[in-house]
């Protein structure tokens, strides 16, 4: 986990909250277990356990606020990481084949298994198959999205700055499928506009 | 008559038969529960090796242990195995055999359904394992996602045996399904109401209810797909208007309450054996209750959640995603009421409750990961990588394999009269839940570090080796574990000193009888008036057995047992259950040629073994019922019942019902495909049409209204109403006549493009259920024709009627459907 | 009949939930985000009524269910229906706050 680009640094947040509440509430479980066996030798027992407290407010409440609270914040932040309303400052189109990626620019040229894009810059990818289902994920990009035959998907990644990052097939798509894997280089302003004028 | 007489008498008639002749013929649920207990064992045992396998290759980076093809039939049969081989079957021999136990009932609604239930089982299973010994083995992963599945990119047989076995098998926890909702209705103690059930009973009827409406549309998905690859149908093909997303709906309609359906029994072994430990009462019954149902729904409303990356609609995932957080909330009321026992009680840390410690660790885990998988952003970078493999394996050992142990345990005294020998069990615990946390903890971080699943090798400079050593260490570790809890049950079921009667000090039903259980189970039949019945009398058991309860006398040869009335569990009939029968395995075995043509592509001969199916359920059929009126029955507490001859809402019927309702779902879920074809694959509108075939219509409606009332008329009330049911036949004989026309004249041909597909197997739907009712029609003519079917005992016309409305119903909306389509092409 | 008063309300639920899920894909497929009724867009306005009613009917379920006292059976279809009720109401979360069709 080592985001380089906005959509994968806000799910790398999101990450840690969401682990640090796990703890929180796994540390709690494991300490009433813990005490439930100790006091079970010695302390009296109050006949009537209250319901209560133990399925209103810990088993009902307690989940509820936590989980309202958490998928409020993440469909917002689902909703921020998609494609549009702003345009993007690239289109790239992606085809994904046993077991292979090629990419087609704005300008008619197309690369093979090797992405090119400007740092810094928002690039919608549209990603379709012509095979089987394939995925396409940059992990320190963004999250991942299927190439399925038949069907256009659109994905918007950015990296925030210039680098070469892996990306592999995340879909099973064959005895291939291992290495299906590309590479998505992000280019600083001038590299990029050597890349545009074809003098790669 | 005193005890001994008693037993000797009730053993007599509930004895199997003999020798070999037995081990084929045999209904008992006691025996076919163990049976499906051992098997689902023993295919544990064999999905653990390919898991050992995969461990061993994945130890290390560029291992050359096993090639890609290979590995692809490793993992693709490993997560088969254990999801359709080894859990679904486990919890259903469990259930099947406890059931009748805590219901207070000798046997389960339909003992010959089981015994077919176990033996498709059998067959669908070994047919697949058999695969894997060849090397055909399926190979697109447990969840075969077209096109990769296809024909086109898996031209060998290996989807065909998943497509095939995983159906057969289907066809078992089908028969399961049905019998258990219709069981845990009508085959109770007297006097056990709803709200006196035990909780066990509950999940499994939500279990049963989820499996009824949860398998249909993973049936009717392996259906399509095998057309698909036969014929050359394109419903997922998209090139023809077919869409490989239809897929991925059909299955995880199924999937996603498929983890529940694995949770929830297990949940209800807890349930009853936390209580036991803590030595006090669940708290909360009802909150329970209400929280195993709301599972049972929600856990319909998750589908998409495993579709997060296909591109699908924020809004839509969404949805989903709410509705997956919203689970967790009865999720986490069990939790607490759980705690909240064991905080009142005085829990001791016996060797079942050790494994449910080790239950709660890893589930509460697996279910904290869960929450974030169903984070729509989270899941879009967690998705498909081994952080997925680790949170379903916390989910499954943790919600399944560890609450089973558990159970194991606490009623391996039951089932052997035996108690363990040496303290083997707490070694085995140790291994198996250390070894576990050490496999798969680990798993989680090389998820997150971006190792994807289903990677047969990955690249040294991955920094995922060390990792990855350490899994492959902790999954031997747990293998060891297994085998010496494998070798502690035996030698438990071998050497074990004799237990006495109710160990643990329960305080349920399945602890009245002896140990190991009589094949009668109850002596006498208890009477209830609280959850815990055997807890507040504690006599009950020596009551029982002196035949202090119900139906205690042996009655010509009869095997009988009370059937309930649903809601109050007030005595409604006396239902006399079919002994031991070949007619099982024969169906079954008939059931097994089909699916074996249809694996080795001789589609004519394959249709002969579906009509040695009909034969041999028309056989199975004409075995039931009575000539003569039977008249009414004493139970044994001064009052007279019917026998289900002569009864209403028997069995049977309530059978039947859910029966239908399962058809329904698949009939339901071939609808949503067709409108789903038509909104999102591409290249729709077809080019060729249809004519809205009006004319058509119109027969099939009046033929099916005509069935469906002369049917009634022909209820044996006064007369014998003969003709009445050779018009219901006409009327049924014309609907199906009409409705096999349309393929053949009006609509397009079914491999050009999925319309044609789709509509063709709409008909052939509507034609399948018109048979059956014909061929129900002519079976009720011939039962009125030997007098089984007479006044007072209306019985199977009722059931008759039941499929004649389904398939009249059927019919008419086939051809509205095709009407509706015909005008928006 | 208790069992189906104890699934009445998670009934709705579903039956509301698919509705509002055909919906939004029928009106994706049709493009109707595009259209719009006087001040509303056609797409989201039946989404967020459809939302209303099917909240608005399981509260009304819960409250009539509320009405039978005596088993447990009947306080868990009270239950069950307030579950039903809350859940619809927060599964339809995502039509206001998300954009309908991206
Ligand atoms: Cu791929």
């Amino acid at each position: 986990m080592d985001p380089a680009g906005p959509s994968a640094a806000a799910i790398a947040d999101l990450w840690w909250w969401m682990l640090a509440g796990s703890v929180l509430l796994s540390g709690l479980v494991f300490v009433i277990l813990f005490l439930a066996f100790r006091r079970a030798g010695r302390a009296e027992r109050s006949d009537a356990p209250s319901e209560k407290l133990w399925l209103g407010w810990l088993g009902l409440a307690m989940p509820v606020v936590v989980l309202l609270a958490l998928l409020t914040y993440a469909l917002h932040l689902g909703g921020r990481i998609l494609p549009g309303p702003d345009a993007p400052d690239l289109t790239v189109e992606v085809t994904a084949y046993n077991w292979g990626w090629s990419f087609r620019y704005p300008d008619g040229r197309v690369s093979e298994r090797v992405l090119h894009i400007p740092a810094d810059a928002k690039i919608d990818l549209v990603i379709s198959a012509t095979d089987v289902i394939h995925s396409f994920w940059v992990p320190r990009l963004a999250g991942k999205m299927d190439a399925i035959p038949g069907h256009v998907n659109e994905l918007r990644i950015e990296a925030d700055r210039p680098g070469t990052f892996a990306g592999v097939c995340a879909e099973y798509c064959g005895i291939g499928h291992v290495d299906h894997d590309f590479q998505v280089i992000a280019h600083d302003g001038e590299s990029w506009q050597d890349f545009l004028e074809n003098r790669e | 008559m005193n005890a001994i007489g008693r037993h000797r008498g009730l053993a007599r008639i509930w004895a199997g038969e003999p020798g070999l002749r037995g081990v084929f013929s045999a209904v008992s649920h006691t025996d076919i529960g163990k049976r499906f207990i051992i098997a689902s064992a023993i295919f544990f045992a064999i999905a653990g090796v390919l898991a050992m396998l995969i461990r061993a290759q994945l130890a290390t980076s560029h291992s050359a242990f096993v090639g890609p093809e290979a590995y692809a039939q490793i993992f693709t049969m490993h997560g088969s195995i254990m999801m359709f081989l080894f859990a679904i079957p486990m919890l259903e021999g469990v259930a099947i055999y406890l059931l009748p136990k805590l219901l207070g009932s000798r046997d389960l609604a339909f003992p010959r359904l089981t015994a077919l239930g176990w033996w498709c089982y059998l067959f669908g299973g070994s047919i697949m394992v058999g695969s894997l010994l060849v090397g055909l083995a399926p190979n697109a992963g447990w969840f075969l996602y077209p096109p990769l599945s296809g024909p086109e990119y898996t031209p060998g047989v290996n989807s065909d045996v998943w497509l095939l076995g995983v159906t057969f098998v289907e066809i078992s926890a089908m028969c399961a399904a049905i019998e258990i909702v219709v069981t845990i209705l009508k085959f109770r103690a007297k006097g056990m109401r709803l709200d006196r059930m035990p909780i066990y009973a509950w999940y499994i009827l939500a279990t049963a209810g989820m499996m009824i409406f949860g398998f249909p549309p993973l049936i009717l998905g392996s259906i399509l797909l095998e057309i698909e690859r036969a014929f050359g149908w394109p419903f997922f093909d998209p090139e023809l208007g077919g869409s490989p997303l239809l897929w991925q709906h059909l299955f995880w309609l199924f999937g996603h309450p498929e983890v529940y359906i694995i949770f929830l029994p297990a949940a209800g072994a807890i349930s009853t054996i936390i209580p036991v430990m803590a030595r006090t009462k669940l708290i909360g019954y009802g909150a329970i209750v209400a929280s195993v149902m709301a599972l049972a729904f929600l856990s319909f409303g998750l589908w998409v959640h495993h579709m997060f990356t296909t591109g699908i609609p924020h809004m839509a995932l969404g949805f989903f995603s709410a509705a997956s957080v919203l689970v967790a909330i009865p999720t986490s009321i069990q939790i607490f009421a759980w705690l909240g026992t064991l905080w009142a009680g005085r829990p001791k840390l016996e060797l079942p409750m050790l494994y449910l410690l080790g239950f709660f660790f890893v589930f509460i885990l697996g279910g904290l990961t869960g929450v974030m998988l169903a984070i729509v952003p989270f899941n879009q970078q967690a998705h498909d990588t081994a952080f997925v493999t680790a949170h379903l394996h916390y989910v499954l050992a943790g919600g399944f394999v560890f609450p089973m142990l558990a159970a194991a345990y606490y009623w391996m005294p039951h089932v052997t009269g035996r108690l363990r020998v040496m303290r083997i069990g707490e070694a085995a615990f140790w291994l198996i839940f250390i070894g576990f946390n050490i496999t798969f903890f680990g798993m989680h971080l090389t998820g997150l570090l971006g190792m994807p699943r289903r990677v047969y090798t990955y690249p040294a400079e991955a920094g995922w080796d060390w990792l990855n050593l350490v899994s492959s260490i902790g999954g031997f570790l747990q293998a060891f574990g297994f085998a010496l809890f494998a070798l502690d049950i035996a030698l438990q079921a071998w050497l074990g000193r004799p237990a006495r009667r109710n160990p643990w000090g329960a305080g349920t039903l399945e602890w009245t009888m002896m140990t190991p259980p009589p094949a009668y189970n109850f002596a006498s039949l208890p009477e209830v008036e609280c959850r815990e019945p055997l807890g507040a009398r504690g006599t009950l058991a020596a009551d029982l057995a002196r035949g202090e309860g119900l139906l205690a006398a042996p009655r010509n040869g009869w095997r009988e047992t009370l059937a309930v009335d649903i809601a109050s569990g007030k005595p409604d009939h006396v239902a006399i259950l079919p002994g031991p029968s070949l007619l099982p395995v024969a169906a079954a075995a008939s059931f097994g040629g089909f699916f074996a043509m249809m694996l080795l592509s001789l589609y004519w001969i394959a249709p002969l073994f579906l009509v040695a199916v009909t034969v041999v359920i028309w056989l199975w059929a004409s075995t039931n019922g009575s000539r003569e009126p039977v008249g009414p029955l004493e139970i044994g507490d001064g009052t007279t019942v019917p026998s289900h001859y002569e009864a209403q809402g028997t069995v049977g019927y309530w059978g039947s019902v859910f029966a239908l309702c399962a058809s329904g779902t698949l009939f339901g879920s071939l609808i949503f495909g067709f409108a789903y074809l038509w909104t999102v694959a591409p290249h729709w509108p077809p080019q060729t049409g249809l004519d809205a075939p009006l004319f058509e219509t119109g027969l099939i409606v009046a033929g099916a209204l005509a069935a469906a009332i002369f049917v009634r008329l022909a209820l044996p009330r006064t007369g014998n109403g003969e003709g009445r049911l050779y018009l219901a036949i006409a009327g049924m004989g014309l609907t199906l006549l009409v409705l096999a026309s349309l393929p053949v004249l009006r609509l397009p041909a079914p491999t050009d493009h999925a319309f044609g597909a789709v509509s063709t197997t709409l008909v052939a739907y509507g034609l399948f259920h018109a048979m059956v009712a014909t061929l129900i029609l002519a079976f009720m003519m011939v039962r009125k024709r030997q007098g089984f079917v007479a006044h007072g005992r209306p019985q199977e016309m009722r059931v008759a009627t039941l499929w004649v409305d389904y398939a009249a119903g059927t019919a008419i909306v086939v051809a509205l459907v095709l009407v509706l389509a015909a005008w928006g092409v | 009949m208790p069992l189906l008063r104890l699934s009445a309300g998670l009934t709705l639920w579903a039956i509301g939930f698919c509705a509002i899920y055909a919906v939004h894909g029928l009106g994706c497929a049709l493009g109707w985000p595009n259209e719009t009724v006087g001040p509303f867009e056609l797409h989201r306005a039946s989404m967020i009524a459809l939302w209303a009613c099917f909240t608005l009917a399981g509260i009304w379920l819960a409250l009539v269910l509320g009405r039978y006292r005596g088993s447990a059976m009947d306080r868990a279809s009270m239950l069950l229906a307030w579950a039903g009720a809350g859940t619809t109401l927060v599964s339809g979360l995502p039509i206001v706050l998300v954009p309908a069709c991206l």
